[in-house]
């Protein structure tokens, strides 16, 4: 019984905290194997990687001004360009108010872009929310509620992203919106001279800070959600675990986004490295195998779906075969480093 | 026809540049925005769901007319488009183009006979003049040239009537650079450069006006305006008349920067002072090498 109440009222509520924690994670490692991909195509796709600053930029500052105009702090000076964003408050911010606008500024990137997309869902597909209907009293329950309502979430907007129609216009606005979105998820500043440090252990450090710098907001923040779970816990609501679906569903969103823009990237990345003209194949494929695959399969259900698996399928052959043999000539059969490495095993014989 | 035959006797080239591709986008977009309304449209009217509950309700007042629907969609949307256009440009040209291509559209459906297939007409109409309105501004673009030499500036456009603008470096007073999102993307930029004549300066104009009908009793009527202008000297240039959409910006700015530089009076005229010290000193010591030489030559003539 003891061990219940303790569960019930310490336990329980941290556990959708951490599993947004966890999605986090994910989500900034995921932001951090793109940053990689990027810097690995600067040289081709200046262009491209501008652009993808600029995108990160705006939701940086566009954060911060959100946080300033909700502080009531006001905003005296917005800047935007490709290499910075710079928003400036008309009257300075301190104590809780200043940290609260550290806080819009540090996490916001990571979930107002996200939110966009969650309005479009919410407005065209509302169908993919599942929303809890009563508090839950465990530690476990917490997390299968929680886990239950992404995973449904996640199932549906998956489901959207291979049914997608490429015929159908606002479809492919939609798409080319996640990926402009999964782009410009947070600050990517790739550039020839990086000026600022950007990278995972920046923000690590920037959460740190925040957390340390003040704890006892933090505190205010946990005591905050405790009694918001309490309070839902006595009258029986759902609010608790709404509220934090909604941030797991933002971070569903987000990784889901990352992954799209992945795959663009790497596709980018990959055609590079084939033969100019030859590079061409791989996009043409793309087109009319999709063309195809419609006229083929019209008649059927589930011709979106299988359009796009014979799309995606067709052109990663295709890429993979090109980069195989209509590569550059002089390129070794062998990767460089594990030339290297046999140079080194016949050196010991 | 080659550079080198503009070219003035001891005159070197110093770069040859032409407006970006995405330079003009602005007006691309009037196209593009015909061009992705075509294709929205075709969808719309032949494979959308959406559209058959719309027309039902539309055919309600038309009758037999079942074409007219349509046509009302697509002049209503481009027409709002124009306007958008037009108040964002500050060129309500933009707005009777577009009602001139509805226009010409409507006309050739009605006089051609495409009513009874006008659900494709009309989006490969919009598309046709979309893509021939991009192919258009691109020509416009690649009319331009700009040749920096060390001398000057020529400057050159224009399709049909070609015109053509020469600017020496002394003459500049000012550089008016700038760059836009997409520049910035792209890196291209527009370089002004600002003459002692005011060539390469435009206005902008703020107008506010008011009117007041009717009369009062007391016959003390405002019948008429009231009005009130502003005006805001700024730089602006024809696109033929400035370094409009140049590639790689930085370095095209630097490069004017320091041609300008190079000719103005005030520094070369330091130049030649220092010069002159130079050459000062070294007469001096020169002279004060001589005197020594004749005095040991003196002391010699003594001694022995």
């Amino acid at each position: 019984m003891g061990w219940e109440i303790v569960d019930k009222f310490l336990f329980a509520p941290l556990a959708p905290i951490l599993c947004i924690i966890l999605f986090w994670s994910i989500q900034l490692l995921l932001i951090e194997s793109m940053k990689h991909l990027l810097r690995k195509i600067w040289n081709k796709h200046q262009s491209l990687c501008r652009f993808t600053n600029l995108v990160g930029l705006f939701f940086q500052a566009f954060s911060h001004a959100i946080g300033y105009t909700i502080t009531k702090c006001g905003v005296s000076h917005f800047y935007i360009s490709v290499d910075e964003s710079k928003v400036e408050p008309k009257k300075q911010a301190r104590g809780a108010v200043e940290w609260v606008t550290k806080v819009f500024l540090f996490v916001g990137p990571f979930f107002v872009p996200a939110f966009l997309i969650f309005i479009l869902l919410f407005l065209g597909y509302n169908t993919a929310f599942k929303f809890a209907s009563s508090s839950f009293y465990h530690f476990s329950d917490g997390l299968i509620i929680f886990g239950d309502g992404l995973a449904y979430f996640s199932q549906k907007f998956s489901e959207l992203l291979i049914n997608l129609d490429f015929l159908n216009p606002f479809h492919v606005f939609f798409l080319l919106f996640v990926i402009f979105v999964g782009l410009g998820i947070r600050p990517l500043y790739i550039g020839r001279e990086e000026k600022r440090k950007i990278n995972i252990i920046y923000d690590l450090q920037n959460i740190k800070e925040l957390l340390s710098e003040k704890p006892r907001y933090i505190l205010f923040l946990f005591a905050f959600f405790y009694v918001f779970y309490y309070v839902c816990l006595l009258f029986n609501l759902s609010w608790y675990i709404n509220l934090m679906l909604f941030f797991g569903w933002l971070s569903v969103i987000a990784i889901i986004a990352i992954v799209i823009a992945h795959f663009v990237i790497l596709l980018i990345k990959n055609v590079d490295q084939i033969l100019p003209f030859w590079n061409l194949l791989p996009y043409v494929t793309m087109v009319l195998s999709y063309l195809l695959s419609r006229i083929l399969f019209n008649p059927f259900s589930f011709r979106y779906s299988i359009s796009i698996a014979i799309m995606i399928v067709s052109t990663f052959i295709v890429t993979l075969f090109l980069r195989r043999f209509k590569t550059n000539k002089l390129k070794t059969r062998l990767g460089i480093k594990k030339l290297k490495d046999l140079e080194v095993e016949d050196n010991w014989e | 026809m080659g550079v080198e035959e503009d070219l003035l006797k001891d005159e070197h080239l110093e770069k040859e540049l032409k407006p970006h591709p995405l330079s003009f986008f602005s007006l691309q977009s009037i196209a593009i925005f015909f061009l992705l309304w075509g294709i929205v449209f075709g969808w719309l009217i032949n494979f959308s769901s959406y559209w058959v509950g719309f027309e039902n309700f539309l055919k309600g007042f038309f009758g037999g007319f079942v074409f007219i629907p349509s046509l009302l969609v697509w002049w209503a949307v481009t027409l709002i488009g124009g306007i958008v256009f037009s108040l964002l440009f500050i060129r309500w040209r933009i707005f009777f183009l577009y009602i001139l291509l509805l226009a010409i559209g409507t006309t050739i459906m009605f006089i051609g006979g495409w009513l009874s297939v006008y659900h494709i007409f009309i989006p490969v109409y919009s598309i046709c003049m979309g893509l021939m309105g991009i192919v258009v501004i691109d020509w416009y673009r690649r009319s331009h040239k700009y040749i920096v030499t060390n001398f000057r500036i020529i400057f050159k456009g224009g399709i049909i009537r070609k015109r053509e603008r020469t600017l020496r470096y002394d003459k500049v007073t000012d550089i008016e650079s700038s760059q836009g999102i997409m520049g910035q993307i792209f890196d291209f930029g527009t370089i002004i450069p600002i003459t002692q004549s005011g060539f390469g300066l435009g206005k902008d104009t703020s107008f506010a006006a008011m009117g007041v009908g009717g009369t009062t009793k007391k016959r003390f009527g405002l019948f008429g305006i009231f009005g009130g202008s502003r005006e805001v000297q700024t730089p602006r240039a024809r696109t033929y008349y400035e370094l409009h959409g140049v590639y790689p910006y930085k370095e095209v700015r630097k490069l004017i920067e320091s041609l300008v530089q190079g000719s103005v009076i005030v520094p070369y005229q330091k130049e030649q002072v220092e010069y002159q010290k130079e050459q000062l000193d070294i007469q001096k010591q020169m002279k004060a090498l001589l005197e020594k030489q004749l005095e040991l030559k003196n002391q010699d003539e003594e001694d022995s």
